[in-house]
């Protein structure tokens, strides 16, 4: 009983020192001018996807014909599409979409790579030499036709666009998880634990992959616009995202047709990526700076 | 020899085709501190590590209180004797804090008290409480090999190892934490083996001695006979000459 008190004071200065740490990584995060810009950007990004209904003038999945391709102006504020769909309404409403196939992708790929490799390069020997040579495997087949493979397999659509994304974007995290493990699985701090009689999964888990975590955030970071620039892939040839649904890439495709007359139908959403591609770019950058293990190491 | 608490017998550490240690017995008493000392690449080091399980290829027979080296589970091993390793800026993982380095091996087998047993280990080794919540590059070299030591002693082991505890230090830092180690050898009824290739530490620390080169065992001396120049080996000799105790 008379532990308790010791003990609940231990974790709240366990957290105050956490958290000192976190702020001093936030504060030379600020000094880094293009990496506030990228953030600034992914808020902007968050704020439209979160209040898309009020930050929209129209429906965007109302068709209006007598306003088709109206050019941009006070009614329709960046013009209309082909059957006079509010474009600014319909970009609001795909950056929901955006994030949903970022965030599926990196929230299933990076983990799976993560575990792959860190496993692969913990153990060694013939688990090594499996893992490695199935992420070879992968990493031979061009990424979007692999990802073009999947989903002509599953079917298009959203989600399954996400997984075959996912298919694809998970093997440089296992490469990279693999060498950082097998950096730190001799280290003498890794030593020590083992020593004291800690368990295989104790140590990954506790030791390794808290190694691991800042490369692969800057590596997610860094992939997101390259996946952003997939999935606008996928919905321009129409194994992505399916019509009426206003996704980014599939809104230039519908936009080709008519882009020497009406050119905001195709520029807007390709602005559009371009701004969100340059964001998570720059945060990318930004939070390489800070975190990765290699670049720290010079003064 | 009475009460051994060490026996190494017939040891033999092979890396691919080289052979590091070639057939080197010693044996170590209870509450004794035992120098293995030598040049670099003599071996040394290499004998601590295969005690502790941490080289895959040896033979021979090692044991601690009893316990034979191979065969017994590491969990178990690890209660009998603990390792505190030369380079105290890469022996602490950099994004644990200092109070859960030294309190993980005590987690890992599932103690009692754990907070409290850190706290008072902390004391132990001369730093406050409040360096249970700093990050390892918060600390001086000297800082970080003290809480090395405090992690070894978790545990409670009876014997140390200490793989050149003081050789990355600068010479005052070294004299602290030699003296700390006396401290607590005298303190907890600890035996160590402290490899070192620095004579002046080996006669300030041990009671015995052990020459090794090129793998071999040279010769084994007291304290007294080290200090007396009573010197049986030539190579002895010429070491002990060229390190101008």
């Amino acid at each position: 009983m008379s532990t308790m008190p010791t003990h609940t004071i231990a974790r709240a200065q366990v957290r105050a020192a956490q958290f000192k740490q976190i702020k001093s990584f936030c504060r030379r995060f600020a000094r880094n001018p293009s990496g506030m810009f990228g953030f600034f950007i992914l808020v902007a990004l968050l704020f439209c996807a979160a209040f898309a209904p009020w930050l929209a003038t129209h429906d965007p999945y109302l068709p209006n014909l007598s306003g088709r391709l109206s050019a941009p102006g006070a009614d329709y504020w960046l013009g209309a599409d082909e059957l006079g769909r509010d474009i600014y309404s319909r970009v609001l409403y795909g950056s929901r979409l955006t994030l949903l196939i970022v965030g599926l992708v990196i929230v299933t790929s990076a983990p799976i790579g993560l575990l792959v490799g860190v496993i692969a390069g913990n153990f060694g020997g013939w688990v090594d030499t499996i893992f490695m040579r199935v992420t070879d495997v992968f990493l031979a087949v061009p990424k979007l036709l692999l990802a073009l493979a999947f989903v002509a397999a599953l079917g298009p659509g959203i989600v399954n666009a996400a997984i075959a994304i996912t298919l694809t974007a998970w093997p440089p995290y296992a490469r990279m998880a693999r060498a950082e493990a097998l950096a730190v699985r001799n280290s003498d701090y890794v030593n020590a634990v083992r020593l004291a009689g800690a368990s295989e999964f104790h140590i990954i888990v506790q030791h390794i992959i808290p190694m691991c975590i800042s490369s692969v955030i800057v590596r997610m970071t860094l992939d997101m616009a390259g996946i952003i620039l997939t999935a606008a892939g996928l919905g321009f040839i129409g194994l992505g995202a399916q019509p009426p649904l206003p996704e980014w890439g599939a809104m230039i495709s519908t936009g080709r047709k008519f882009i020497f007359d009406q050119w905001w139908v195709a520029t807007v959403p390709g602005f559009a990526i371009f701004i969100v591609s340059l964001g998570f770019n720059l945060l990318g950058d930004a939070i390489r700076d800070l975190l990765d293990p290699h670049l720290k190491a010079r003064p | 020899m009475t009460d051994t608490i060490l026996g190494v017998e017939h040891l033999s550490v092979r890396f691919g085709a080289s052979t590091v240690v070639d057939d080197v017995s010693f044996a170590v008493a209870r509450g004794e501190s035992f120098g293995l000392v030598g040049e670099s690449g003599s071996g040394k080091s290499t004998i601590l590590r295969t005690i502790m399980g941490l080289s895959p290829d040896w033979s021979g027979t090692i044991a601690v209180n009893g316990v034979p080296a191979r065969g017994t589970p590491r969990r178990e091993f690890s209660t009998q004797v603990q390792m505190v390793f030369q380079d105290p800026y890469a022996s602490l993982h950099p994004r644990h804090l200092i109070g859960n380095a030294i309190a993980e091996p005590m987690r890992i087998h599932r103690m009692d008290n754990v907070e409290a047993r850190t706290l008072e280990l902390l004391a132990l080794i001369g730093l406050g409480e409040d360096f249970a919540y700093r990050y390892p590059h918060e600390l001086s070299g000297g800082q970080r090999q003290r809480v090395a030591i405090a992690r070894a002693l978790a545990l409670s082991p009876k014997l140390l190892l200490l793989d050149e505890p003081t050789s990355a230090l600068d010479v005052s830092i070294q004299a602290e934490i030699l003296n700390l180690l006396n401290r607590l050898r005298a303190e907890m009824g600890l035996t160590f083996v402290i490899v070192s290739h620095n004579l002046a530490v080996i006669s300030y620390c041990c009671d015995r001695l052990m020459l090794m080169q090129n793998a071999r065992h040279v010769e084994t001396l007291s304290r007294a006979q080290l200090r007396n120049r009573e010197l049986d080996q030539d190579y002895t000799k010429a070491f002990v000459a060229a390190s101008t105790l």
